[in-house]
């Protein structure tokens, strides 16, 4: 049960007006509305998907779609719209205006993103060229701001300095856009894609990506181990903070050799590669009912200090 | 109430004139920066962990070892800098074999070695510590290996991360990935096999096994799969009985195909 399943909807309805009363006054605002109403619709539609509300879930998924295109934030829009597929093709005897509607508007995503962007994103403007900077971090699924200038004045034939993209990104980074480890001075940032409340995260299976969240329950001891899959060893939690929850899967030096840290509330950034949840059956860890993607991951943060638990420091962007 | 807590602490109260499980649990400091340590029915365990390795040693003590009633859990973990710091004395094994009245006191966060030699204590690093899940092996075809010095002199000139193993015609046969040089060692059909098995270990957890192994016991079991993990399993029968799990991740084919 949701607790506050009616202030969310209520909430999303506000800023949805919100984001309104600043079209043609101030752009940022407007999308910051947008934004927040996007995300709440997606947090909302997963709770109605999972009690079988389906109706209900596809008019959220719809509202965030549409909610995160309004705001210039492509890829949350395509992969609502590849969610809203999904549920479709799962259920296909009702919802058929809602399939059109979907499938009409990721074609129409994908060919921005594939073809467009350049007239898309209003660069006169500091929103767009923010946009456009988050618009290079999904495409390339993570980046550092090196590459970042490199590709900014390829694709959008305006240069660009090193101060400004850090800027932009620390920017996206607040609204819960991307997710930066590195940095601060002289370093390059690495920017990931925050994939905390994506409708859908199939598009990044088995990519490297960086994820923030709060670390829940050990669950190891809730899978068995099948002898004849069994290639590595391995430390299983749950994280939360990111909708829905994933599992991190640790290798067992790491995990060993900080096992004072694994705690309970642990705030990290985890780096690693983010795979579908029947990969970890692949490696001999089952369990009855694992519907949670997987990072395995391979770089360990603490959120609150930025020290690094464990891992290679040295990792592409 | 005083009394009562001494009651309660001469229930965790085991005697031994063997150090053993002290000496083994300095040995694996090589191998492990930290160990396991699980109290619990008679038995004490030590478990080291690594990415494609667990090993389980347990020593099972007879009756009247423990207090009557002993029935508690205790679980630790403590580093390699806390071993090294406190078990000087059982460094070798020649020492441990001499120790007199040898006394553990089991505390929640701590135990208390006294002997006529030593009166030490070794600290948790944390309480009740999460204990890994260790996995049962299931076996395609297992071995007798009689002769444990010398699968680990076989062993170490193969300079491969991974071992190629083959048993067959009762030999098991140790080799690089390209099947050369060959190493083979004897050993003894245990139950029946239907068809040669042919498996892959990662070498340095393998070798870590066989020297554990070979402290134990001078011969061990070899249980192999064709798909996935291996075991080795060694037991030796005094006081108490000592019995070693070697469990070895499989080499999975995206690897062996890098």
């Amino acid at each position: 049960m949701l607790e506050n399943e009616k202030e969310i909807v209520r909430n999303i309805s506000s800023d949805l007006i919100r984001a309104q009363r600043q079209e043609n006054k101030d752009l940022k605002k407007k999308n910051q509305y947008l934004e927040r109403a996007a995300n709440e619709s997606v947090k909302i539609a997963n709770y109605y998907l999972k009690n079988n509300n389906h109706k209900k879930s596809i008019e959220y998924f719809l509202t965030a779609a549409n909610s995160y295109e309004k705001s210039n934030a492509l890829f949350q829009s395509k992969s609502c719209y590849k969610k809203l597929l999904d549920i479709y093709n799962e259920d296909k005897t009702e919802f058929y205006d809602y399939y059109e509607k979907s499938k009409e508007g990721l074609s129409r995503i994908k060919k921005i993103i594939e073809e467009d962007f350049l007239d898309f994103f209003n660069l006169e403007k500091k929103e767009g060229r923010v946009s456009a900077t988050d618009f290079l971090i999904w495409k390339n699924n993570g980046t550092d701001t090196n590459e970042l200038v490199d590709q900014y004045e390829k694709n959008f034939h305006r240069s660009i300095n090193d101060g400004t993209i850090r800027n932009y990104s620390r920017e996206l980074e607040n609204r819960k856009r991307v997710i930066i480890w590195g940095g601060p001075q002289g370093r390059p940032y690495h920017i990931y894609p925050n994939l905390m409340n994506l409708a859908t995260r199939k598009d990044h299976y088995n990519n490297k990506t960086l994820i923030e969240g709060v670390m829940q329950n050990r669950l190891t001891n809730k899978f068995e181990i099948n002898s004849n899959k069994w290639y590595s060893n391995k430390e299983i939690f749950e994280v939360n903070g990111v909708n829905p929850s994933l599992l991190l899967t640790v290798d067992m030096d790491a995990f060993v050799r900080n096992i004072d840290k694994f705690r309970e509330g642990l705030q990290v950034k985890a780096y690693g590669e983010l795979n579908k949840p029947s990969e970890l059956s692949e490696i001999g860890y089952t369990t009855n009912n694992n519907q949670f993607d997987i990072l395995d991951s391979q770089l360990l943060i603490d959120y609150d200090t930025g020290e690094k638990i464990y891992g290679e420091i040295n990792v592409g962007g | 109430m005083g009394k009562l807590m001494l009651e309660d602490k001469m229930e965790n109260d085991l005697k031994i004139n063997d150090g053993t499980p002290l000496y083994i649990l300095w040995k694996l400091t090589d191998d492990f920066e930290k160990v396991f340590c699980k109290v619990e029915n008679n038995v004490f365990s030590l478990i080291g962990a690594k990415n494609h390795l667990f090993i389980k040693i347990t020593f099972k003590f007879g009756g009247g070892f423990f207090k009557k009633n002993y029935n508690n859990k205790h679980l630790y973990i403590f580093t390699r800098e806390e071993i090294k710091n406190n078990l000087r004395w059982f460094k070798n094994k020649s020492n441990s074999n001499k120790v007199e009245n040898l006394r553990f006191i089991f505390e929640n966060q701590s135990i208390s070695i006294e002997s006529t030699q030593v009166d030490t204590n070794l600290n948790s690093e944390l309480e009740k510590p999460p204990m890994p899940n260790i996995p049962e092996i299931d076996d395609d075809g297992s071995c007798l290996i009689i002769d444990s010095k010398n699968i680990i002199e076989q062993l170490k000139p193969i300079n491969e991360e991974i071992v190629k193993l083959e048993y067959v015609d009762n030999q098991l046969t140790m080799s690089n990935l390209n099947g050369d040089p060959l190493y083979k060692v004897e050993s003894r059909m245990k139950g029946e096999i239907e068809e040669p098995v042919k498996t892959y270990c990662y070498k340095g957890p393998l070798l870590i096994s066989f020297r554990f192994a070979d402290i134990i016991d001078n011969s061990f079991n070899f249980y192999l799969q064709k798909k996935g993990a291996n075991k080795i399993s060694v037991e030796s029968k005094g006081h108490p009985v000592i019995r070693g799990e070697f469990l070895l991740t499989g080499v999975s084919q995206r690897h062996l195909n890098d």
